[in-house]
């Protein structure tokens, strides 16, 4: 197996693995303690409608999921700073109807059902330097703005409305964490899919906060934990000529399940 | 009543909630040193007013003023201690976290990391409620009575001019009630205190001023509240208020026929 990584494709997809790996870790964490689990998910689905109304009007698919992703963001995201009270149902609206338009352009769209089925469950091993670059580009973003500012990014995650009355730009931060965690979720739809991404965003830090005692040691639990998933899936996947996004999930999945059983250290339940 | 020597105050303010009156023509000044309790029914607005006062709402119409200046100009005057939810129990954080967060926005900071007089200032704090001992553990490991403790020493990290609590007494043990009690009455002379209660036993040794909100504010000021008078302030609130050990009790209404009720 160990022979496999001299091919370039092999090494690209662990290079992707380990990137998606960070970014999934940093900003998973504000997506589980945020709670912004079906911002995620309305954004993923979002991106889905993005996809087939790029390759409708011809355009690159990447930049198409990014664009109208990023756009409904922004709506979801002011949604839930003034209309917390219906976010739920607004933002659920907004899924399915991403996925229905993308699906209904595909349609009218002859001869690109495969590239649609891409983003559905993800092609980890078709993943380009571009793609990479891209990646490492949002990484070096989310990190310029988390490490200056991270005693405001601790006060607004625990605590929105003290924060505020601290001085802390509450809104700004809101909308940078929503922008930040959409695009990654669309560089991230690339590798392990649709249908897994809410997965890998939420299961490694869901895992990690039960053990940490700061949010900087649950995103770096995190990252930790997402690269086990992601190299070991991939591993298995190659070994066995599965799928690797949904093999990586199920890693992770029978991690979580383990973690249900070992307590936290010293922590009272 | 207004300028630099008025704690807080009002003038003819009003605010709504989505074209819903919540509040209107509110109109009261606190000189410093009060220890102020906003008493009245649940959704009456006494959380409302709170957050009017801190600036986390913008008044639809009228003025709030703290010291004379618009609440959140001068980040090192005011303390928030926000009622706890419980929703965040699992956030990984630790005691002194929490509290230094109360260091933020003072002026005169730099750096990407608290310094140490933040962190001597956050101690301090938790000195005064008796949980500096407990700095370096999780927020999820402390029972609710001591949450409650760490959340007041942040408001109180800052060293503020006036203190406000948004019912601190709620779902508390009998033995932490007390002791924050005594803590309450500590600080009244120290600095302004504002405290949203829907218990008046509680806190009625300690009140100086009383506010009774639903939907309008009747102010009653310290030269009212005097030991054995306070039952009939009580009893002029057109509110519905718990009594202690007399549940529910409707209490006669202020002013005939001035009183809104939906």
């Amino acid at each position: 197996m160990i022979e496999l990584l001299q091919f370039d494709f092999m090494q690209n997809a662990l290079w992707a693995a380990l990137l998606c790996s960070a970014l999934c870790g940093i900003l998973g964490t504000m997506v589980v303690v945020k709670r912004y689990v079906i911002l995620a998910g309305g954004v993923a689905h979002a991106a889905y409608g993005g996809v087939g109304l790029a390759l409708y009007a011809g355009i690159s698919p990447q930049a198409g999921a990014v664009g109208f992703s990023l756009a409904l963001a922004l709506f979801m995201a002011w949604v839930m700073l003034k209309k917390a009270a219906r976010a739920d149902s607004i933002i659920g609206v907004i899924w399915a109807a991403g996925m229905a338009a993308g699906i209904i352009f595909a349609d009218l769209t002859p001869g690109y059902g495969s590239d649609l089925m891409s983003y559905l469950f993800g092609s980890i091993l078709a993943v380009t330097p571009e793609d990479l670059y891209l990646m490492a580009a949002l990484l070096a973003v989310a990190m310029s703005v988390g490490i200056p500012w991270s005693r405001e990014i601790a006060a607004f995650s625990y605590d929105e409305d003290f924060a505020r009355t601290r001085g802390v730009p509450v809104t700004l931060l809101h909308f940078i964490v929503v922008v930040l965690i959409s695009v990654a979720v669309v560089f991230i739809i690339r590798i392990v899919g649709l249908i897994l991404v809410i997965a890998l965003l939420t299961i490694p830090s869901s895992v990690a906060e039960k053990y940490s005692r700061s949010l900087w040691t649950m995103m770096g639990i995190s990252c930790v934990l997402s690269a086990i998933f992601c190299i070991s899936g991939l591993a298995l996947a190659v070994r066995f000529n599965l799928t690797a996004g949904a093999t990586i999930i199920l890693v992770a999945s029978a991690v979580y399940l383990l973690s249900l059983l070992i307590p936290a250290g010293g922590r009272k339940r | 009543m207004t300028g630099k020597d008025q704690a807080l105050s009002f003038e003819d303010m009003s605010f709504s909630y989505g074209g819903e009156m919540v509040l209107q023509g509110v109109t009261f000044s606190v000189p410093p040193g009060e220890f102020l309790v906003i008493l009245g029914p649940n959704g009456g607005g006494k959380t409302t007013l709170l957050k009017l006062a801190l600036g986390l709402l913008s008044p639809l119409s009228g003025k709030v003023s703290i010291f004379g200046e618009r609440p959140g100009t001068d980040r090192g005057v005011a303390g928030y201690v926000p009622q706890d939810a419980g929703r965040n129990r699992n956030f990984p954080i630790t005691v002194l976290e929490v509290v230094l967060q109360g260091r933020l926005g003072l002026p005169g900071r730099r750096g990407i990391r608290y310094s140490g007089e933040d962190r001597s200032g956050a101690m301090e704090a938790l000195r005064s409620l008796k949980m500096d001992g407990m700095a370096g553990r999780s927020m999820g490991e402390l029972s609710q009575g001591q949450r409650q403790r760490v959340l007041i020493a942040r408001g109180l990290a800052s060293d503020p001019r006036v203190l406000f609590l948004d019912e601190p007494l709620a779902s508390i043990d009998p033995d932490t009630r007390d002791m924050l009690l005594a803590l309450l009455g500590e600080l009244r002379g120290k600095m302004t205190v504002v405290l949203v209660s829907h218990d008046m036993s509680a806190v009625s040794g300690h009140a100086t001023a009383i506010a009774c909100v639903n939907r309008k504010v009747f102010y009653h000021d310290s030269a009212e509240i005097r030991p054995g008078v306070m039952e009939q302030v009580w009893g002029k609130c057109p509110v519905e208020l718990i009594a202690h050990g007399v549940p529910h009790r409707v209490l006669a209404v202020h002013e005939e026929g001035k009183c809104d009720h939906d």
